[in-house]
């Protein structure tokens, strides 16, 4: 098919007549920038998963002696012989489908008190149930290191220092604590899906399933939840893609009792000895894993999650909550927030104001040493509070960038078959674990000179993220009335200037929201910068895991430091939300 | 190769959209400063046919040009781009930007042509009183009711003096009050301006109010081009009468003779249908009518009278009893709702024929047009 942009020179000859009027000015080079950059987007998105991805595939079939085969299984069969890997795979599992379950029910569960009851408070406990969201798991591990480690918790020490008395908790360390952190901060992912559809839901479907004689919680089993069920599966497949794949909190709360998950196996493998062979054979088959559970995600669960019920009229009915199924939901309430984000933030702190951690704040000794020391002495810390910056705002601004252009291409660019295969393509990252980009661009990086640069970081960051930022802004970009950049178009204006005057004035709500999601999500970044750091380029997270070493305090300032970040980004998000234009 | 006349010339366009053909091979012009109308049913490829023209839609065949220059040829491989074209265009959905105000909508083609402030500001104003929204310069445009963004939305498109302007079914989200008012602005604007548009639309009466020729399209062809009054007065084929809301009878040709003098080119038809009834039309003699053949005869709802007229004779015409079904008063008018063995047909009238249910419906033969039907021919 001829380009839309092919323009023989025998036009020039023809428009000669008609050249009466003014040709429009132009404001900025447009030759055929209209197919181009689209084009060039996707390119460049499809380069930047192939590339790490095919490495890894031939590192994979690359035997570790080289002499003989070329090619060869051997490191998929090393795999299987490698001790403990089916307990990681097993840890894995288990966590995965217990933080999916947990988090699931306590997500819809937080967002139907806020969304259909009238408990006292829920405007700000509609704010409070997000923060997790934006806050860092890996430093929630920490926190409640501090707060219930065994013989030298917060709870426990205090309990005896104030009260006397000596409980024991659960330990924190292994496969409980880390499903009791990562629900605590995967439940916001849930309820960020369901509060939409049970705000939007029609009363009078609820209502008309309690006239018909059905009791309170038969009509929530069958009418509510069946409703949100396309978004409470979506969420909930997120959260276990998400949990299982996630290396920082084991790392903290499992790896340190000797229990390994499939995410700190391919971090051993890497570490001295390094065994790029198996930590490859093992990332492709996770990526092998991933790609069969996103196929089956993008038939089945995808293509429901935008047919929830629409419209403006529907009010739903708000429930009245008195005597004990208000102090239930209360006491929910309270404890999440109480357990998710007050107790762990205050805890860091405490942490963070005491010369020396012995599980017991002393207001007397109470010192701003550790924040004098990693915010002027250390050289670490003070690195890694630049390189996390740089990555934030330079990973943040280039892949929204490369997202508005590939919304643009998914939009209208080429047939409407490569166009879904492109856009399923630009989403396989979304469920493949950080720490397999981390191994993956690590063996490109042993043989480029990208090995020990930020730069390095900076690719693997926007390779594996910018399709969050695609997901969102081509579905802004779908609902922007094309008449709007039509008629600029015949207007005189260039695709460029139309993009300029017209399309990002509209989407700008949406992108700057864009940007700030993926600026939070590099500040907290581990599980793929966690291989590519050398020694100049640490980031805020590695920073928090290598002072570990020196000192809790340390870990805790700069653990507060990193919090104040997030929550600053978070604060703009509800800011921003607040003035969003609707159009 | 084109006349000053004409300011857009359309030849043999075709475009499909995977397999369904959109544009099947599309011929026409429009004269500098008239206005053509695209008219037609949902789905035709009138808007089609008219993004094509604009360049927001690429045909795969054929050649668009616009006061003499080529903007598309599919053999020379040109494809201007929309801002190359030099247009303006009115929007189903208006399209105008909630973020800028209504002078900011208004400027931006000449601010894009880099014309400097005070003429800018100048011509802003003049084009706001033309549409009468100078008191709403510098309100913020989402302000603005769906009548005055549509006004807005015409500044818009005429501000830059463009060589031709398109209309994508203007009215049709504006309400029947409104609708009639804008088109007779729309009108007036037409007059004053003198700017060559193309209007497309789905609205008989927008079509014949605004233009001085009519393209009525259906699947993609070309149904009937020419004045209005000449297609309303005799539609060329039945999908036109229909389209044009006239009545449809079904039949079976039993009877072709000459009509009037010798050599004149009108054939007078007898169509049987029902059960014994007769209705007689006529059709120019080239036609495909046999003795037998299926038929359809059209005619107008005005011409369906519920009484026959004095001095005719039933050679005139055909008569036949009706049964009417709903009277509805519609203005100086009354509309009958009649059937004739089970066929829906509608009449006006002066006079509701108060309790008689039981009709007689008179139509005379030149107000009656027979045409072939496709398909298969059945002897009876």
């Amino acid at each position: 098919m001829a380009p839309p942009d092919a323009v023989s020179p025998t036009m020039s000859d023809s428009n000669q007549q008609g050249c009466a009027t003014v040709q429009p000015k132009r404001l900025l080079f447009s030759r055929s920038s209209e197919a181009l950059l689209p084009w060039l987007a996707v390119a460049l998105g499809i380069a930047l998963i192939a590339a790490p991805l095919a490495a890894m595939l031939l590192q994979s079939l690359t035997p570790a002696d080289r002499d003989g085969a070329i090619a060869s299984l051997a490191n998929f069969a090393a795999i299987f012989r490698t001790r403990g890997i089916y307990d990681a795979v097993l840890n894995t599992l288990v966590i995965g489908v217990a933080v999916t379950v947990f988090s699931t029910v306590l997500g819809f569960a937080l967002a139907w008190i806020v969304s259909r009851t009238d408990l006292p408070g829920r405007a700000l406990f509609e704010t409070l149930n997000l923060v997790p969201f934006f806050l860092s798991p890996y430093v929630g591990a920490i926190s409640w290191i501090y707060l219930a480690a065994p013989y030298g918790g917060l709870i426990h020490n205090s309990l005896e220092y104030y009260f006397g008395v000596d409980v024991q908790l659960p330990t924190i360390y292994g496969l409980g604590g880390v499903i009791w952190v990562l629900t605590l901060f995967y439940a916001p992912y849930v309820y960020l899906f369901v509060i939409g559809p049970l705000r939007r839901m029609d009363g009078a479907l609820e209502d008309a399933a309690r006239v018909h004689g059905s009791s309170f919680l038969y009509a929530t089993w069958h009418i509510t939840l069946r409703l949100t069920a396309p978004a409470l599966m979506s969420g909930a497949l997120i959260v276990f893609v998400t949990s299982a794949g996630l290396f920082d909190v084991p790392l903290a709360l499992s790896l340190p009792s000797g229990i390994p998950t499939v995410p700190t196996e391919i971090y051993k493998f890497v570490q001295y000895p390094t065994d790029f062979g198996r930590a490859s054979s093992f990332g492709v088959m996770i990526v092998v894993v991933t790609v069969v559970l996103t196929l089956v995600q993008r038939r089945y669960v995808d293509r429901r999650r935008f047919d929830t019920v629409t419209g403006k009229g529907y009010r739903p009915r708000t429930i009245r909550l008195k005597g004990w199924p208000l102090a239930a939901a209360l006491g929910l309430e309270l404890m999440y927030v109480g357990t998710a984000i007050v107790l762990p933030l205050l805890t860091l702190v405490l942490v963070s104001l005491s010369p020396i951690w012995t599980g017991v704040f002393e207001p007397t000794r109470a010192t701003f040493h550790n924040y004098q020391f990693v915010l002027f002495e250390s050289v670490l810390a003070r690195d890694a509070i630049l390189n996390s910056l740089i990555l934030a705002v330079g990973g943040a601004t280039i892949s929204v960038l490369l997202a508005l252009f590939q919304s643009y291409y998914l939009r209208s660019g080429g047939t409407r078959r490569p166009r879904s295969i492109v856009d399923a393509t630009l989403s396989l990252p979304l469920g493949i674990p950080p720490i397999i980009f981390g191994v993956a661009f690590l063996i490109i990086a042993v043989r480029t000179p990208l090995l020990g640069t930020l730069s390095l970081i900076l690719i693997a960051y926007i390779a594996r993220f910018f399709p969050y930022a695609t997901r969102s802004i081509s579905a802004m970009l779908l609902s922007l009335h094309r008449e709007l950049e039509e008629s600029a178009r015949c207007c005189g204006a260039s695709f460029l200037q139309s993009l300029w005057f017209v399309a990002l004035p509209l989407l700008k709500p949406g992108l700057v929201a864009a940007w700030i999601m993926l600026a939070i999500i590099f500040v907290r970044e581990l599980g793929a910068t966690v291989l590519l750091y050398t020694r100049g380029t640490e980031t805020l997270s590695v920073a928090l895991l290598l002072m570990a070493d020196r000192s809790t305090g340390y870990v805790a300032a700069l653990a507060v430091i990193q919090v104040v970040l997030l929550a600053g980004g978070f604060a703009l998000l509800r800011m921003l939300r607040v003035t969003t234009i609707e159009t | 190769m084109s006349s000053n006349l004409e300011a857009v010339l359309v030849k043999d366009v075709r475009k499909s959209f995977g397999n369904f053909e959109a544009l099947k091979s599309i011929s026409f012009e429009v004269e500098r400063g008239s206005t053509v109308a695209l008219l037609g049913p949902s789905g035709c490829g009138k808007t089609t046919m008219l993004r094509c023209i604009a360049g927001l839609e690429e045909a795969e065949e054929g050649t668009i040009s616009i006061s003499g220059r080529t903007v598309f040829d599919s053999k020379q491989r040109i494809n201007l781009r929309p801002e190359q074209r030099d247009l303006g265009v009115v929007f189903q959905s208006y399209a105008i930007w909630p973020h800028m105000s209504v002078a900011e909508n208004v400027g931006f083609p000449l601010k894009l042509r880099g014309v400097g402030r005070r003429e800018l500001e100048g011509r802003i104003d003049r084009v706001l009183d033309i549409v009468g929204l100078r008191e709403w310069r510098d309100a913020p445009s989402t302000r603005l009711s769906g009548g005055q963004q549509q006004r807005v939305a015409l500044a818009r498109a005429v501000i830059h003096e463009p060589q031709l302007v398109l209309f994508d079914e203007p009215l049709s989200n504006l309400d029947a009050q409104l609708r009639e008012q804008m088109r007779l602005e729309l009108k007036v604007l037409q007059e004053r301006l003198q700017f060559t548009a193309i209007y497309v639309t789905h609205d008989q009466i927008e079509a014949v109010a605004l233009a001085r020729k009519i393209v009525i399209m259906n699947h993609g062809r070309i149904e009937a081009i020419g004045p209005p009054e000449q297609i309303f007065e005799r539609p060329p084929t039945s999908f036109v009468a229909r389209f044009l809301g006239f009545n449809v009878v079904e039949g079976v040709v039993s009877r072709i003779e000459p009509l009037g003098n010798a050599g004149t080119a009108t054939i007078s038809v007898d169509l049987a249908f029902g059960t014994d009834r007769l209705i007689r039309g006529m059709a120019p003699s080239g036609s495909s009518l046999r003795i037998g053949s299926r038929a359809i005869a059209c005619f107008r709802r005005e011409h369906t009278q519920l009484s026959q007229p004095e001095g005719t004779v039933d050679a005139d015409g055909s008569v036949f009893e009706a049964i009417v079904n709903a009277t509805s008063y519609i203005g100086l008018h009354h509309e009958f709702l009649l059937t004739v063995d089970g066929i829906e047909l509608r009449a006006f009238g002066s006079a509701p024929s108060a309790h008689s249910r039981s009709v007689r419906a008179f139509v005379r033969l030149r107000d009656c047009f027979i045409f072939a039907q496709p398909g298969p021919d059945r002897g009876s």
